[in-house]
């Protein structure tokens, strides 16, 4: 979960907490996903109880997370609810209280993040009221940007995710270049995304907040303005191409060539030529003799540290200097150390150690040009409610892509790797 | 918009487990041939000015609304997520964001499996 999201997920429980509303109160979750774990060891840590995880994908069922069982929401329902509480930290918060209330759930359902400013299930005149100002504001910032571009195309990037902007531009410059699009101006939730386009030409790109961003996209949908595109797989509601999954196995590069922009199948993806840099850190790389492991990911069940920590043990003992990239405070698995470089130059970092291990993170995709061992690690899960796993979907070209399973070692791992 | 219109959607949304306002420039025979085999209790709303009544009775449950209807439920769609249970169907290829029929387009879904997966929830 991203840094301001859980300090807004922390804030408003602690509001909860100091205003008693816990006190008493069975603590139930819904939707198993990596946000829910996070919020699920905050509570914990506060000396809480979180007794179950509400969620309706069946292949999550009789998993459980630190002791706490995966049930489906009616198993919860059915038994005594008056005295429950259940917290939503996903996007589909409007669906799920839904789901609750139509199971006969009258107890509190409390969204501790706002992941979706895009829906909100009623039809009051307030709520409709509200939502016509907020596509108002959309258009107003839209007109400021307009202004200041002198009305350029303008490409909005709804979600903050390294790899689905590396995507993404890998295939505008033929979108591009098929609707005769000029100068765009890239509209982004953060500097890490900013760089990431640049990576592909000098681009002009704009950072917004969430909340402005979202409404600049409302009022792109409401206007059906033809100078803007929102170039996302997945995102907001007006875009369907999820459907699909029920249907066909779809790569995450099939949804954005074919699915977002409309490219024929085999339309040849760019790679960033103009804004890689070489690394010109002090930290001495053994040229071919040094891994680089990448255990964190933001959205990605964690791997068992333990695998990590063996795996470096392994590399160490065959002479490899290893090294861990960290961003911020995240620690550096035990006996390496710790490699906190610009995006910009993790290619020619690599290029430089030799072998790159990570867990499947927007990472890989930023790293897909270097030229050397490459390896992405799968955790066991499913892509959101479809029967596909994470590597049917994410698997890399050029990578060694390894699924992991339950009860996997490094050595079990390492068998796996060519 | 009407407050006519936001009563009237409210009850459809209670009536049916899903409600299909029909875009442009969509095959009805393919749609209709997919949703028989759905099973669900959904329904059409079919502007009048887009399609002959004719060319829609196909479709188990629909109602045909007027220009102004279409357009004043479009508005509510476009102006927020009002609703999982509404859904907008069109086979455009000028739109400012993906769609499932740019698969179809591209062969990564046969025409049959677009239409299907638009009926998909």
């Amino acid at each position: 979960m991203e840094q301001a999201k859980y300090n807004e997920m922390s804030e408003k429980l602690n509001s909860l907490i100091e205003d008693g509303r816990l006190s008493g109160k069975r603590i139930l979750l819904f939707g198993h996903c990596n946000a829910t774990e996070e919020l699920a060891d905050l509570l914990m840590s506060r000396g809480f109880t979180v007794e179950a995880i509400l969620d309706n994908n069946a292949s999550k069922h009789g998993m459980s997370y630190k002791d706490i069982p995966v049930i489906f929401p009616a198993e919860f329902v059915d038994g005594q609810t008056d005295d429950s509480i259940v917290f939503i930290v996903t996007r589909f918060y409007e669906a799920m209280n839904r789901q609750l209330r139509e199971l006969g759930f009258d107890g509190d359902v409390i969204k501790l993040v706002d992941y979706n400013t895009y829906a909100d299930y009623s039809l009051s005149d307030e709520t409709v009221n509200r939502m016509k100002t907020r596509v108002h504001h959309g258009e107003e910032l839209t007109g400021c940007l307009n202004d200041m571009y002198d009305h350029p195309f303008k490409v909005f990037c709804p979600f903050n995710a390294l790899g689905d902007i590396y995507i993404m531009m890998s295939y505008w410059e033929s979108y591009a270049s098929k609707r005769g699009i000029k100068k765009p101006v890239f509209c982004v939730l953060g500097k890490v995304l900013s760089g990431i386009i640049r990576m592909f030409g000098d681009y002009s790109v704009e950072v917004y907040p969430q909340r402005d961003l979202d409404s600049m996209i409302q009022y792109a949908i409401y206007s059906q303005d033809e100078t803007s595109f929102i170039a996302h797989q997945d995102r907001p509601y007006v875009v369907d191409l999820h459907k699909a999954l029920s249907f066909k196995r779809i790569t995450l590069e099939e949804m954005y060539c074919c699915g977002v922009f409309g490219l024929p199948r085999d339309t040849v993806p760019s790679v960033p030529a103009y804004g890689l840099k070489e690394y010109d850190g002090n930290i001495e790389i053994p040229k071919g003799k040094s891994v680089v492991f990448s255990p964190y990911a933001k959205s990605v069940t964690a791997i068992d540290e333990q695998i990590w920590e063996d795996a470096v043990l392994h590399y160490s003992n065959l002479g490899y200097k290893c090294f861990t990239n960290v961003v911020g405070d995240e620690k550096p698995i035990n006996g390496s150390e710790p490699l906190d470089v610009p995006l910009a130059e993790m290619v020619s970092v690599l290029e430089k150690a030799g072998c790159f291990i990570g867990i499947r993170s927007g990472l890989c995709d930023v790293i897909r040009s270097a030229k050397c061992k490459k390896i992405a690690l799968y955790p066991d899960y499913n892509y959101s409610d479809t029967k596909w796993k994470a590597i049917d979907i994410y698997s890399i070209e050029g990578f060694d892509n390894i699924a992991l399973e339950a009860g996997d070692t490094w050595e079990t791992i390492k068998a796996k790797i060519q | 918009m009407s407050i006519k219109i936001f009563e009237n959607t409210d009850e459809l949304l209670k009536e049916y487990s899903h409600v299909y306002l029909l875009g442009k420039g969509l095959n009805l025979s393919m749609l209709s041939s997919v949703a028989e085999f759905s099973g669900k209790n959904m329904l059409f709303l079919v502007p009048s000015d887009c399609y002959p009544e004719d060319d829609v009775k196909a479709l188990n449950e629909y109602r045909m609304i007027s220009a102004e209807e279409t357009k004043n439920i479009l508005d509510l769609y476009r102006t927020y997520e009002f609703s999982d249970k509404f859904h907008f169907l069109s086979s455009p290829s000028d739109q400012n964001y993906g769609s499932l029929m740019n698969y179809v387009r591209n062969g990564i879904l046969t025409e049959e499996e677009g239409y299907a997966a638009m009926l998909k929830q």
